[in-house]
């Protein structure tokens, strides 16, 4: 009996970890190994807030100490955790991404395990801390009682991060951190802000982490640097890997194998059980040989991550999509131009997007050099001109991708020269990229539906407040069903885009964009890798949307028959500037522009 | 003075091994492009495969020591080969390949605890009375370590700046694609670097050993965070840093040393995370090399 | 043999080019690329021995990705390759350049963690013997180099990296090298001392393959060209009379069609120098 509670315990206390390296790791892709830190944090925290003060007669030595009655000391822990992780967030997470990452935060640990358990008088040195009381323990009878009290105290509080976990992963803000997971660039392009989403991840990850530790801590009353070593790292990340990644129950399936499965397995090896050093090595032996296999074989994990899914709504035939359909109060008011693109002459001549005295260079090679340009609202505009003229340069500083060193650049009235991309994504401009920038492990109909702004993309109303945004939530469905419905594209609706064909991924960059109902789009090279018929297609679709909803294109395109399909006004681009303007009909005839074509 | 002397001798012991040690590991991530956390687990196996080739089978010493360096490098290879290129090829990510050597050092390090024990063993290569070198006291054992170190460095510069398959090892590193042009076959050099850095690898363990009194399991392990930090401060994939800045952490580490001997390897730990935050193509390259990981 | 070369500076280099057999080089209907729609599709292209053939074309027509295949950097999807005798297509990058081609790549063309000497050593990675002696006949022809020996690639300028590039691949004992745009990012000097130093390496029987932007400069030294368009050879002919319509190839570069394909073929190459005979 006692031993089924201590496995349960054990578990529930690994859960609460493995449910947030799950969140960070996961869902939003992030490698940051600091969370064992958290861990040992949590579980000091919880031990100096309530073994009191360090006695000078003691074994043990550390710097602070008081009694503070359940649950503060384990309140603290968690607080402590998220603030550790802030400050771990705030120094790394906006200079470093991907494997640096990884090696950064893995030096932190070894620094701070290295502190810790060298400095004797902090925090008990390599000795630690022990007489750690335990919650609730007036209320058992016998230790088979306490063992079960403590279980049910431990599994409420796993049940609660699972929870908590659950409505993360579904709510608007998770579905922005896997778009983020995907294509970082892209969903910048979408107006989401990265830093924000990672903070809010890491603190999260933090507190659990924290909480995980200060469990454990209260479980075996003592806490030394042990248990969050490096070493420590690595059963933690393969049980997610182990049992899937990026969702919760995969993560208590992945604790399951490896904390309990892995871990109690060994006891039914005669051979081994009988010697605990050797137990002990086979453990981790056997810890690392599941994982090779399962990346081998299985790299999804036992319980892959699940396609999004929404229910059909109940509406028959195609919707008809209104574009004002998006609640004025959910969205920063644009001024935008009129529906069905007969505009007033005064609008007419107004230029939506400009810029003038652009440079850009990189290691002494002008890529742009003095480049102006105004795009007139409502217009197809195209972009031309040889390789090397720097046409991709202008585009990523006018979306924000790229900070130009000199000039202006107005969008809509506003000065964005320093905006990020995602504050002019925000404004109302949206970007496509050389490369399809779907969102390739989201399904098509996902890749709209996290692509709008949405009331519940902030935590705690994503979290706590699911009825607010749900009527969102429906209406956005039914809009993204409508223009999938438009492109074609609504039987791939539960497809992963990235099974997409080139010319279906451009489609839908298309439609995911106007989800966001744009003022304008930047499209850079959109028919690249495109199959002829497509094409076709792809045309149609811009003509509809900037004559029916006036939405203002500007295109960079080599493809001059398209050029000529779809822009009445034509920007050559030589030699890092804006060279020349008119009509492809003018341009062809125009002696500059043929010269640079051809040298 | 005297101390800090004596403290200088082990610093250049430490940084004998250190420079083993890192150059190896710098070439897996600059010509492999993997970080290979499973080092120093093979480290300490190549220390036990020398302690059961010369101790247990009698073998003479240094053909003990010459079989568990080959063993060593022909694991390295084995594992490039059958583990790590075909996960590359089944699209495992990056940070999974980093985990899963990891993982492989932790299998290695407790490997060896089941198979061999927690016991501490002992490899002596020569005498182990200190020596006084006008103030540096180092035992005969520790000068052969150092000297060993000078040989190798030596054998690698003449190796990748005399020797064909060096420069194209240099060349894979920066440009694998160009290097096919010039009728390099890139798989085949790759394997080749894979083998000298676990070549590299195994001398590195047996040095350790036999600068240290007792050695178990555990031992090589403590020198992750040096040669990660070497690695990094002398320039991801550059033999030539990964040398300069062993010397220099050697050294420094010792020196703390003496103030308080957990925090020598908070130099180490220290210099590695400026230099990521603030310098990462490493202290020796200038800023336009970028994080390329160039030989 | 045509008499003895010069370099573009006078001199004459010191051994004769020595290099490998004189083969024609013959594509016929490749494709490559990457997904569903291919970029090059089904391209061909004919290289006489010691000819200067010129590939031009608009932005995005597959030119880069053309070469590349030939070269086995990128794999075919169909289409031959044939070097004198030997099928290519299919075969890896360096077991292309064991046959006899070389590569001077746009970007990314030279190891800038070498130096000059040892790009070149490299270059010869598969002629050790001769590469002594191969060096000194490069020296000669491209005297820049000689002065900056020991200098790492990565500090010598974007011309001098083009002219290492090239040196570097004659290293290798080509028969026919295929040049990817390599005026890009030049200054105009050095472009004209580039296509000099070309139209030298072609004196030399050596065969020459250069995709270009630059349509102008390439025309005047090239012996044939063609006109890549959506992947595919769209016009071919002599250099001299695609020269002599550039309104033409303007309005080809700017989507507006072609008056009437002209197909001439390869046969008659009068503006080839060398009398070397064809291989068969």
């Amino acid at each position: 009996m006692s031993y089924a509670l201590t496995l349960c315990s054990y578990f529930f206390i690994n859960l609460i970890l493995i449910l947030g390296v799950n969140l960070q790791l996961g869902l939003l892709g992030l490698p940051n190994l600091a969370f064992i830190i958290f861990l040992g944090a949590g579980a000091y925290t919880v031990a100096l807030f309530s073994i009191g003060p360090a006695q000078a007669d003691s074994l043990q030595h550390y710097f602070f100490g008081t009694t503070l009655p359940f649950p503060i000391p384990l309140i603290l822990a968690v607080l402590v955790g998220m603030l550790l992780a802030a400050l771990v967030g705030a120094l790394l997470l906006k200079r470093m991404r991907g494997h640096y990452l990884a090696i950064i935060t893995l030096i932190l640990v070894l620094s701070t395990w290295t502190v810790v358990n060298g400095i004797p008088g902090f925090l008990g040195g390599a000795n630690g801390v022990y007489g750690i009381p335990q919650p609730f323990h007036s209320l058992a009878s016998s230790p088979n009682a306490y063992g079960l009290i403590f279980v049910v105290y431990i599994a409420v509080l796993a049940c609660l991060c699972f929870a908590f976990n659950e409505r993360l992963f579904r709510s608007p803000l998770g579905r922005t951190a896997r778009a983020i997971r995907e294509n970082e660039n892209a969903a910048m392009a979408l107006g989401k802000d990265p830093y924000r989403i990672r903070m809010i991840v890491v603190i999260c990850g933090g507190a659990m982490a924290a909480l995980s530790g200060a469990l454990l801590a209260e479980y075996i009353t003592l806490w030394t640097p042990a248990p969050w070593s490096l070493d420590e790292i690595f059963p933690a990340v393969g049980a997610m890997i182990i049992g899937g990644r990026g969702n919760n129950w995969g993560a208590a399936a992945g604790t399951l194998v490896v904390d309990i499965g892995i871990g109690q397995g060994i006891s039914f090896l005669p051979a081994v059980s009988s010697d605990p050093g050797l137990s002990f090595a086979v453990q981790w032996i056997l810890e690392g040989l599941v994982l090779v296999a399962f990346l081998w074989f299985r790299p999804a994990g036992i319980i892959p991550e699940r396609k999004a899914r929404w229910p059909v709504p109940v509406l028959s035939g195609p919707a008809t999509i209104s574009p004002g359909l998006v609640r004025p109060e959910d969205r920063d008011t644009v001024v935008r131009p009129g529906i069905s693109g007969q505009l007033t002459t005064d609008v007419a001549r107004d230029a939506i997007l400009s810029c003038e005295g652009v440079s850009v260079s990189f290691g002494g090679i002008h890529a742009v050099d003095n480049a102006s340009l105004s795009v007139q609202r409502g217009s197809i505009t195209g972009l031309i001109g040889p390789n090397g003229a720097g046409k991709s340069t202008l585009v990523n500083v006018l979306s924000g991708h790229l900070r130009s060193q000199t000039g202006r650049v107005m969008f809509d009235t506003a000065d964005t020269t320093t905006l990020p991309s995602y504050r002019v994504a925000q404004r109302g401009m949206v970007r496509t990229f050389q490369l399809s920038s779907e969102f390739p492990r989201l399904t098509v109909l996902e890749n709209m539906m996290v692509s709008a702004d949405h009331v519940g993309a902030s935590l705690w109303t994503g979290v706590f407040r699911r009825r607010r945004w749900k009527d969102r939530e429906y209406e956005l469905l039914v809009r993204a069903r409508g223009l999938l419905d438009e492109f074609g594209l609504l039987a791939l609706a539960d497809e992963y885009a990235g099974n997409l064909s080139g010319g279906q991924k451009r489609l839908l960059e298309l439609a995911r964009a106007l989800m966001r109902d744009p003022a304008m789009l930047l499209l850079d090279e959109p028919m690249a890798g495109v199959a002829p018929s497509m094409v076709d297609r792809l045309v149609d679709q811009i003509l509809d949307i900037n004559r029916r909803k006036g939405v203002t294109f500007l295109i960079v395109e080599h493809d001059l028959e398209v050029i000529d399909r779809l822009c009445p006004t034509v920007l050559v681009m030589i030699q890092g500037r804006v060279m020349a303007e008119g009509n492809l009909q003018q341009l062809r005839e125009d002696e500059r522009v043929i010269e640079a074509y051809l040298s | 003075m005297e101390l800090f002397l004596e403290s200088t001798g082990f610093g250049l012991v430490v940084a004998s091994i250190l420079a083993i040690s890192s150059v190896g590991f710098t070439l897996q991530w600059g010509v492999g492009k993997f970080i290979n956390l499973a080092y120093v687990g093979f480290m300490g196996l190549a220390a036990y495969l020398d302690h059961t080739f010369s101790q247990t089978l009698g073998l003479e010493f240094w053909i003990g020591a010459a079989l568990s360096i080959l063993a060593t490098g022909v694991l390295m290879v084995l594992m490039n080969q059958f583990l790590i290129q075909p996960l590359v090829r089944r699209g495992v990510r990056f940070f999974d390949l980093l985990v899963v050597g990891f993982g492989i050092g932790l299998i290695v390090q407790y490997a060896i605890q089941a198979i061999w024990g927690t016991d501490f063993f002992s490899i002596s290569v020569a005498g182990t009375t200190p020596l006084n070198l006008g103030g540096l006291k180092l035992t005969p054992s520790q000068l052969v370590v150092i000297a060993i170190a000078v040989a190798v460095m030596l054998l690698l510069h003449l190796l990748l700046s005399r020797t064909d398959l060096g420069r194209a090892i240099r060349a894979v590193s920066v440009n694998p694609t160009l290097a096919q042009s010039c009728g390099v076959r890139v798989s085949y050099v790759l394997n080749v670097s894979w083998f000298i850095s676990g070549i590299m690898c195994g001398i590195a363990g047996l040095v350790l050993a036999f600068n240290t009194a007792v050695f178990n399991s555990g031992t090589a392990i403590v020198y992750f965070p040096y040669i990660l930090a070497a690695a990094m401060v002398g320039g991801i994939g550059s033999a030539y840093g990964a040398m300069a800045a062993a010397a220099l952490l050697g050294l420094l580490s010792e020196w703390v040393a003496l103030a308080s001997p957990y925090f020598g390897v908070m130099v180490a730990l220290i210099a590695a995370g400026l230099v990521a935050l603030w310098r990462p193509q490493g202290l020796f390259r200038s800023p336009m090399a970028g994080l390329g990981g160039s030989v | 043999m045509s008499s003895k070369p010069t370099s573009p500076d006078g001199s004459r280099p010191a051994a004769a080019a020595g290099h490998g057999q004189a083969a024609r080089l013959a594509v016929d209907g490749l494709v490559a690329g990457y997904g569903a729609a291919p970029v090059v599709q089904g391209m061909s292209l004919v290289a006489d021995p010691g000819t200067l053939v010129a590939v031009i074309g608009p932005n995005g027509s597959g030119k880069s990705t053309f070469i590349k295949s030939v070269m086995g950097i990128v794999k075919p999807a169909g289409g031959t390759v044939q070097l004198g005798d030997a099928m290519l297509q299919g075969r890896r990058c360096d077991q292309i350049v064991r046959a006899g081609l070389g590569y001077v790549p746009q970007v990314a063309d030279v190891f800038v963690n070498l130096t000059v000497s040892e790009n070149l050593d490299l270059g010869g990675y598969l002629h050790r013997d001769a590469r002594e002696e191969r060096q000194q006949y490069i020296m000669a022809l491209f005297p820049l180099l000689r002065d900056r020996f020991k200098q790492r690639a990565g500090t010598l300028s974007g011309g001098e990296r083009r002219l290492l590039a090239l040196a570097r691949a004659l290293m290798g004992f080509p028969t026919v090298i295929l040049l990817d745009e390599p005026s890009a990012g030049l200054a105009p000097a050095m472009v004209k001392a580039l296509l000099a130093h070309l139209q030298v390496l072609r004196d030399e029987a050596i065969t020459l393959v250069v995709v270009e932007q630059n349509v102008r400069s390439v025309l005047s030294i090239a012996d044939r060209a063609y006109v890549m368009v959506q992947g595919r050879s769209v016009l071919e002919g002599p250099a001299a009379e695609l020269a002599g319509d550039l309104p033409e190839l303007g309005r080809i570069f700017m989507g507006h069609g072609t008056t009437g394909l002209r197909r001439q073929p390869p046969e008659s190459t009068g503006t080839s120098t060398t009398d070397e005979a064809r291989t068969i």
